[in-house]
């Protein structure tokens, strides 16, 4: 078995496209650094003269408009049956008043948590759409050219064959996701030391197990594109269901679903995976406040968004390798 | 142990489409003796490349037993699969690798020595085009890389589906004395070929197949002696037109040639003797010699191509 994943290995390397792809694994992420370092750059004295110059200018503006406000507080969003004292305080907060400079910088500091959450996630978005791509182009390749039958006139055992082909997308997508997700955030951690960006231990703890899972998403996604494309046994193929499945899964689950669908979404339980759980809005189902507003939200567990793409992981792979197995080889 | 190097024993393959079920082989019985080049001889869509195919564990068979070296497969195709090397069809190979590099993948997915990479592209004279990428190939270095693969086993028995196939004279040449010294050196050929003259010249024996069944199997000197029942002479005379009336009304099959006269008869004196009776003289007389292509045709004829049913 072992001189098999050898050669599927060498095949890998050998490939163009799965290079190219490869190199887009680390090349698309330091994009995403670049970006991120750029919007979370340190506000510069100009920067900060310009917010603190508009923050007087609206309380030079509120100041000038309170009073109208609370002559028409229904003309400024504000209800008149407030007692004065409150009715006061609903229009300067409504104008701004007793805001802060900061509130006119318009981008937000570094922050190690939300950076995680944000361009984090980004990339392991990413890097799962690269394992996809990886995972069908590699076979693809194999059954567009023919060269699978000639393959099999050397070693017979398809099944071997299949796991073999299935060790090498899957090892080498994760082997360079974990690079790029390594140096990505070692990049991070160096610009947060550069700009004194402090985070707890439990942060960082948790961009370690945010980027733990969203390797293991990496990993699935190539093997699921890589036992889809032995399925179909065409690059294209399976792209256009993989697009399909993107574009309109979630609006027929939307619709035979109604309220509460993102629980069986495929994006919101990956989300689900890679977040540790993902909550969304459900409309109309909670305690009413005095706004009227009856929405409530629902969470997706880590465990239920693993177990809903573990169960759609398996439904790919077993007709994958049955079909694979018994139908005849062009 | 069998004498039988290949051994098929009412092999069915049937297709399922959208328009129906095809049978593509009806209890096909194929025997390949052990040495020697065998020729697997059929009209287009007759079953060969299919049962091919199905021996090599490509396709499955729907019905029947197939042994390969006394081992049924494809149960057992594992076990024998080392010793048998085959081209199918076309070459198949990675477009944008090396003819080194292709074969050298195949080697090293079962752990066979490098140096028989080199060995086999010396042996097909690819030697220097072996760095090149395989999709500047021409068809015929295409199809020598694709023989180069076979060899790459040292194969026991090697399966050719149409292995001259885009050759140029040459190469066709070339091929030909590969194979014939490789059945020469005790290398069971299954040469699967359209071209009758290439298996008349290059087999022992072969098996024809016509619609998915066998027609005909045996040495090629005896398949082209056992339906010879008529032997044919070309006669030329001054009147041909005359001549063809006068040989009909005399009882012999006569059909034109040119100028001259095709007759069916045992015994050409009777058909010199009548033409003289008449005073028609014979200025040539050429015993017509069957070869492998007549005789294909003839047990063909009833064939409907393409093996529908």
């Amino acid at each position: 078995m072992w001189p098999l994943i050898r050669t599927e290995f060498t095949r890998l390397r050998l490939r163009r496209a799965v290079l190219v792809l490869l190199a887009a694994m680390i090349l698309v992420p330091a994009v995403l650094f670049v970006a991120e370092a750029w919007n979370t750059r340190p506000f510069t004295d100009a920067e900060y003269a310009e917010a603190q110059a508009n923050y007087e200018e609206s309380l030079v503006y509120a100041q000038e408009e309170l009073p109208n406000c609370l002559a028409e507080p229904q003309d400024w969003g504000v209800s008149e049956d407030l007692p004065e004292a409150e009715l006061t305080a609903a229009c300067e907060e409504n104008m701004g008043y007793g805001g802060a400079v900061e509130d006119y910088l318009y981008r937000t500091p570094m922050q190690i948590e939300r950076t995680n959450q944000d361009t984090g996630v980004a990339v392991i978005t990413v890097l799962a759409l690269l394992g996809a791509l990886i995972g069908t182009t590699f076979v693809g390749h194999d059954w567009a050219s023919g060269s699978m039958s000639n393959q099999l006139l050397f070693e017979s055992r398809r099944p071997r064959i299949w796991l073999a082909k299935a060790v090498a997308v899957v090892v080498g997508s994760l082997t360079m996701a974990v690079v790029a997700v390594m140096l990505f955030w070692a990049a991070i951690f160096v610009l947060a030391q550069l700009r004194d960006v402090e985070a707890t231990s439990d942060v960082w703890r948790d961009v370690v197990w945010t980027q733990a899972r969203g390797l293991g998403l990496v990993a699935a996604a190539a093997l699921a594109a890589y036992a889809l494309t032995m399925w179909f046994r065409s690059t294209v193929g399976s792209l256009g269901l993989m697009f399909g499945v993107t574009l309109f899964s979630s609006l027929l689950i939307a619709a035979v679903f109604g309220v509460g669908a993102e629980k069986w979404m495929l994006p919101t339980n990956a989300m689900a995976v890679v977040m540790d759980g993902y909550e969304y809005w459900v409309p109309g189902t909670g305690t009413c406040d005095e706004y009227g507003n009856c929405d409530d939200t629902a969470l997706i567990t880590a465990a239920h968004g693993a177990t809903y793409l573990g169960v759609i992981l398996v439904l790919i792979l077993v007709p994958s390798i049955v079909s694979f197995r018994r139908r005849d080889v062009p | 142990m069998s004498d039988l190097v290949i051994e098929t024993h009412g092999l069915r393959k049937e297709f399922r489409g959208r328009r129906g079920r095809r049978v593509a082989i009806e209890s096909l019985d194929l025997a390949v003796p052990r040495g020697g080049v065998h020729g697997f001889l059929g009209p287009n869509g007759s079953g060969k490349t299919t049962t091919i195919r199905m021996l090599l564990g490509l396709a499955s068979a729907t019905s029947g037993t197939m042994r390969i070296f006394d081992t049924p497969v494809p149960e057992r195709l594992p076990e024998v699969i080392g010793a048998v090397g085959a081209v199918v069809e076309s070459p198949k190979f990675s477009p944008n690798f090396t003819g080194r590099q292709n074969l050298t993948l195949l080697a090293r997915s079962v752990s066979l020595p490098q140096e028989r990479v080199q060995s086999a592209l010396t042996t097909v004279n690819l030697g220097e085009r072996a760095d090149d990428r395989y999709n500047s190939y021409s068809l015929g270095m295409k199809q020598r890389l694709a023989i180069a693969a076979t060899l790459l086993k040292e194969p026991q028995l090697l399966i050719l589906d149409e292995p001259t196939n885009g050759l140029d004279p040459a190469g066709i040449r070339e091929i030909r004395e590969t194979i014939r010294g490789l059945g020469a050196a005790g290398v069971t050929v299954l040469l699967s070929s359209h071209i009758l003259a290439e298996v008349q010249q290059v087999c022992d024996s072969a098996t024809i197949i016509g619609n998915g069944r066998q027609i005909a199997s045996g040495p090629v000197s005896e398949l082209i002696a056992d339906t010879t029942t008529a032997t044919q002479h070309r006669v030329v005379v001054d009147d041909p037109v005359r001549a063809e009336q006068l040989l009909r009304a005399a009882g012999f099959a006569v059909s034109t040639d040119g100028e001259g006269l095709l007759v069916e008869a045992e015994d050409a004196t009777k058909v010199v003797r009548s033409l003289a009776q008449a005073d028609l003289w014979v200025r040539e007389l050429t015993p017509v010699r069957r070869d492998l292509e007549s005789v294909f045709l003839e047990l063909t004829a009833h064939d409907t191509l393409g093996g529908e049913r």
